[in-house]
């Protein structure tokens, strides 16, 4: 097991307009994309399950010539409504770095 | 086979802290002479404020700054500079603010130019209109508009697509500002114009407006990027010759802030860049093929913001440890204080919303937040009033910080007070509180039709 945050090398938390929010995580190496990729456990389920939102409400995206996973979800609360805690959305990737994800991987 | 080259505006910030540094700018265009420069002014990502007050995010002094820093030398060397979404929001207050700061910079400087003026501030009749004609529909989870939101919004934009900057351009403008665009607009005009297909114009224009993004940061190298668009492809290149552009970073630029990496709506169609090939051809330049564009009928994206409020609020600190480890339920009992004494003084429950915030324990990820409880040694509590009126924002949070200051709770070791507030007053007036309450698109027969260009002679 490793934890998302020591092999991907961005996980990043956006609005996509203020209603939705999408989370990128990005790899540098192509071979260890491909394998997070294999374990097959990046995927709506996943973000359905940590943000609490319908899978059906998850729109994930396995970008390969990006290196890269995207899902977009719906904001619990509209960026700047009164109540919102983020306005731009920019920390809510934080629930992702302690991912773990099944693979064999020295970390230094 | 035509080649066209732009550049966001290196070195100078119509965003943000505003300003200007020259010798980015200038050692850019010592490489190359781009056939126009654009920069983004604006975004909704800072909230709903700007465009529902109409105020501006920068300082006039760093806007002034930026224009003072570029001016001169697009006018001198005859390139098309093109500013867009100006003041955040792109409203008519926006765009006059920033038509203001340009004449004035003109004339202490003594430059002559023409200046396109694009105006994207929606009239209500006519959206009422459109709305009624079946022509606005949501744009992704939001509610179907109404006539009450149509009217209670304070300023309604239209984010426009490249055809005003065309026609701008196409009337001699030298430089262009827009009130609300789509940030990809402002860089696939000129290309468009020039005759470069749709798909590489459009997707050059997303790359390169968030022009860092493509950049492998290298120690001492300080550069931005080309943008050089042609038939079939395009190129990102570095402005500085010892600076690099990483292809993987060229595809994440193309996904950041969009809901899908795949497909990007702009008004003419949608952008699909599921089978783009981006190619490093020397550390300095990637190359992007397979770009492909699907018309659709034209639309522009609606923004619109309402005040809901006044806001005041209170921040103080909590250092006892003792109260640390109740602090939900000492707030939830100031909470039940605060509503009674309101109550009380006549301030109905139906006229505000009043609640704390704690961070060092849930603030940030609120309801998302796995980690229970707190481990913290300070947290720090905000209360917020957000109320029909300022002054019952502000008597809402004065009963607030007596009742956060002063209330006891199991364990009291002190009657002194139980937060540390770092401001006198405790309490912070922030004005008007607004909310987005428009995001919908617009479908138009004229792509020209929901706004105004005006072009002056400076």
């Amino acid at each position: 097991m490793v934890k998302l945050s020591e092999i991907a090398d961005a996980v990043r938390s956006k609005n996509a307009g203020p209603y939705e929010i999408t989370f990128d995580i990005l790899f540098r190496d192509a071979a260890m994309y491909r394998r997070v990729k294999q374990t097959g456990l990046i995927g709506s389920a996943l973000f359905a399950e940590l943000f609490n939102v319908a899978e059906s409400d998850c729109n994930f995206v396995a970008f390969d010539a990006g290196q890269a996973f995207k899902c977009t979800v719906p904001r619990p609360i509209v960026a700047g409504h009164v109540g919102d805690p983020d306005v731009y959305g920019a920390q809510q990737h934080a629930l992702l770095l302690d991912v773990d994800i099944p693979l064999d991987v020295h970390v230094d | 086979m035509t080649e066209v080259i732009g550049m966001p505006a290196v070195g100078v910030s119509f965003m943000h802290a505003g300003g200007g540094n020259d010798e980015v700018l200038l050692a850019a265009l010592e490489e190359r002479t781009p056939d126009f420069i654009a920069g983004d002014a604006g975004s909704t990502d800072a909230g709903p404020a700007f465009l529902g007050s109409g105020k501006g995010m920068t300082h006039r002094s760093g806007l002034k700054q930026a224009f003072e820093t570029i001016l001169p030398i697009v006018v001198s060397r005859k390139i098309p500079l093109i500013v867009g979404s100006c003041g955040m929001a792109g409203t008519r207050e926006h765009l006059d603010e920033f038509r203001d700061i340009v004449k004035e910079v003109a004339r202490e400087q003594g430059l002559h130019f023409k200046l396109g003026l694009i105006d994207s501030e929606q009239d209500k009749s006519a959206l009422k209109a459109s709305l009624r004609a079946g022509r606005i529909s949501p744009l992704g989870p939001v509610p179907e508009l109404t006539e009450d939101d149509i009217d209670r919004a304070t300023h309604i934009v239209g984010m426009q697509g490249t055809e005003p900057v065309i026609e701008a351009l196409n009337r001699g403008a030298d430089v262009v500002l827009a009130g609300r665009i789509s940030d990809s607009a402002m860089f696939a005009a000129v290309p468009i114009m020039r005759g470069i297909p749709l798909a590489q114009a459009w997707h050059m224009a997303k790359v390169i407006d968030h022009g860092f993004t493509n950049v492998e940061p290298v120690e001492g190298v300080r550069t931005s990027v080309f943008g050089i668009v042609g038939d079939d492809y395009f190129r990102v290149e570095a402005t500085n010759p010892n600076g690099r552009v990483n292809a993987m970073r060229v595809a994440h630029a193309t996904v950041y802030e969009n809901n899908s990496p795949f497909h990007l709506l702009e008004p003419p169609g949608v952008l699909d860049i599921s089978s783009c090939n981006f190619e490093q051809d020397d550390p300095r330049t990637v190359t992007v093929t397979g770009s492909e564009f699907v018309s659709k009928p034209y639309t522009i994206k609606l923004e619109g913001a309402e005040r809901v409020g006044y806001r005041t609020i209170t921040i103080g600190g909590i250092r006892d440890p003792e109260l640390i480890t109740q602090v939900d339920s000492f707030l939830a009992s100031c909470t039940e204080r605060v509503v009674q004494m309101a109550s009380a003084q006549g301030i109905s429950e139906d006229d505000y919303q009043f609640f704390f915030r704690v961070y060092g324990k849930d603030a940030v990820m609120q309801q998302w937040e796995p980690t229970a409880g707190t481990d913290a040694h300070e947290v720090a509590v905000i209360g917020e009033a957000v109320a029909e009126t300022q002054e019952m924002a502000n008597a809402l949070i004065n009963m607030a910080h007596v009742m956060l200051l002063h209330s006891d709770y199991p364990g009291r070791l002190h009657t002194t007070g139980n937060v540390a507030f770092p401001y006198s007053p405790s309490d912070i007036e922030c004005g008007a509180a607004y909310q987005f309450n428009v995001w919908h698109v617009l479908e138009l027969d004229d792509p020209l039709e929901a706004c105004s260009v005006d072009v002056v002679e400076l």
